[in-house]
């Protein structure tokens, strides 16, 4: 899918202001009850690749008062093998039933053929930053827009381990991905920052900022932002999405917004899941941060 | 090594298939996996679960995740071999029901998941005189079977914090020391799968239903005159086991 504008996209569309927040199941009963306000809801695909039950049905009823966000976990988009027509047609189906907003996947991998046989690894698992990694990814995503006959977004990882061999900086990986499919990127400001301080970066603030400037900001479709649970110094820190959002997360994320301006953005919290009053709360605040910005692109435009 | 090779590679480590791993930290994944393989088949197995208790049903699920390992992206669909991979497995010879208590507790969760055909009340008036052109339509979304244990009574009694408090308890204790089983009906009660025993002649009519025999075949010419028929179908079309007629050649 080369176009970007050819790509069929929801009948919604999301304001650049847009906050949403992870709907688990722990929470379907909130969202039943009461209406959230909330720009968007977003669930993990697989989820509801079910053919009927109380979790499509619950999806489907949500998503006619609220918009969706369908964010795939095991897509394997970075894999060599091509992501199997079993998935893909599961994951349209979805798309056809409740119209998203957008629909993401990361770029990692998870199949792989082993005495023949197709298996899925079952979580993000990193690739290296390789013309041939490159090769697949596009291949895969191309794949996956041609299917579902739209832009899907796909989203930065932590990765855990380092590769040796690397032909391109992660920035500049995903850069060649959206030039190459038109496809657009989630950035996960949490996946940087758990990225950074594994790898013993001495200044994040600057890590950051610099891995957002290589980044085209017109690509960027949604901002996530998440926390982690500390560990102790010699520790890796785990991507477990098992708190509220740290305070330097909230700090990365203003700046984030003051370079590359207003993005819809997402609470993520899968893990030692708050109230649902609690996650609202952080919803709240990346609001109040994106009116800030947006004062402050406004102030700066006057000027 | 290439990418490919790689990708392989690292799936064989997550599975156990080698312990050396691919990059130092590798295990961070292996570990985050089978934490999500054992959360699948808890949330797919529950009474299996209960049965053995939660420290063999996590060494459980990590042999199964390392021999028959993952082959779909949902999570729902792993495990729907667990119950005829536990034939195999030693735990069967101390918990000989352990096999069919999981087939009851993975029918449960597909009918869960599974399209479930409502009721077409205007298709019963193609039931005319002629019996023999046509017949009642099963609901393809349930489930029975057969099983030479009290299933459904170790089902009811582990749905329980207490099952030895349960009289379904007592009753699957009895039925195991007279060498008894059960034959297990498993619908859906809106969204909720439910067990039930049938009677084996109920088993043998739904069998007869599915590989759509005739009524007349099934029931007899006479059948319409017979109130215990009118009533069973009742029953059957209440739980939306038969969902319908049609017309047959």
């Amino acid at each position: 899918m080369r176009n970007r504008q050819a790509t069929a996209q929801s009948n919604l569309e999301l304001k650049k202001t847009g906050v949403g927040v992870g709907l688990r199941s722990e929470h379907y009963q909130n969202v039943l009850e009461k209406t959230p306000a909330l720009d968007f809801l977003e669930v993990h695909s697989e989820n509801f690749f079910a053919d009927a039950g109380i979790a499509v049905d619950i999806l489907q009823e949500v998503s006619a008062s609220t918009p969706i966000s369908l964010h795939g976990t095991s897509a394997g988009l970075g894999s060599v093998e091509a992501v199997p027509d079993d998935y893909l047609r599961k994951l349209k189906r979805l798309v056809d039933r409740v119209d998203p907003i957008l629909v993401s996947d990361h770029q990692c991998f998870t199949w792989a053929r082993i005495g023949g046989r197709l298996f899925h690894g079952g979580d993000l698992l990193p690739i290296p930053f390789t013309e041939d990694s490159l090769r697949h990814a596009v291949n895969n995503i191309d794949r996956m827009q041609q299917c579902l006959g739209r832009q899907i977004a796909i989203e930065n990882v932590c990765a855990y381990i380092e590769f040796d061999q690397s032909d391109f900086d992660e920035a500049s990986f995903l850069g060649e991905i959206v030039a190459r499919t038109q496809c657009g990127l989630i950035l996960d400001i949490n996946n940087l920052m758990v990225n950074a301080r594994n790898g013993h970066v001495s200044n994040l603030e600057n890590f950051v900022d610099r891995y957002v400037e290589s980044l085209d900001h017109s690509a960027i479709t949604e901002i996530h932002l998440a926390g982690s649970t500390p560990v102790g110094e010699e520790e890796l820190l785990i991507d477990d999405h098992a708190r509220p959002v740290s305070k330097a997360g909230w700090q990365a994320y203003e700046r984030v917004l003051n370079a590359i301006g207003s993005k819809p953005t997402l609470i993520e919290w899968d893990n030692n899941l708050p109230s649902w009053c609690e996650l609202l709360g952080e919803a709240a605040k990346a609001r109040k941060a994106q009116r800030r910005a947006l004062g402050r692109e406004r102030s700066h435009e006057s000027l | 090594m290439n990418l490919s090779d790689y990708q392989a590679h690292f799936l064989e480590f997550l599975f156990g298939g080698t312990s050396k791993p691919v990059q130092p930290n590798s295990e961070v994944y292996r570990f985050a996996v089978e934490a999500k393989a054992v959360r699948a088949l808890r949330q797919g197995y529950p009474t299996v679960r209960a049965l053995v208790g939660p420290a063999d049903f996590e060494a459980l699920a990590l042999d199964y995740f390392g021999m028959i390992r993952k082959q779909s992206g949902d999570w729902g669909d792993f495990g729907w071999g667990f119950p005829s991979w536990l034939l195999s497995h030693r735990i069967s010879d101390r918990v000989p029901y352990l096999s069919d208590v999981a087939r009851l507790d993975n029918y449960i969760g597909r009918v869960e998941r599974s399209q479930y055909e409502e009721v077409n009340v205007d298709s019963f008036a193609v039931i005319g005189e002629d019996l023999a052109s046509c017949s009642l339509i099963l609901n393809k979304g349930l489930r029975f079977f057969r099983s030479m244990y009290p299933v459904v009574s170790i089902w009811e009694a582990h749905k329980s914090e207490t099952p030895k408090d349960t009289l379904s308890f007592a009753q699957a204790k009895r039925m195991i020391a007279k060498g008894r089983g059960q034959n297990a009906l498993i619908y859906r009660a809106g969204w909720k799968g439910m067990a039930e025993v049938i009677p084996e002649k109920d088993l043998v009519l739904l069998e007869s239903v599915r590989n759509q025999r005739s009524i007349a075949e099934v029931f007899g010419d006479d059948v319409l005159s017979d109130t215990s028929f009118t009533h069973w179908l009742q029953g059957m079309i209440a739980k939306g086991v038969i969902v319908g007629a049609k017309a047959i050649h």
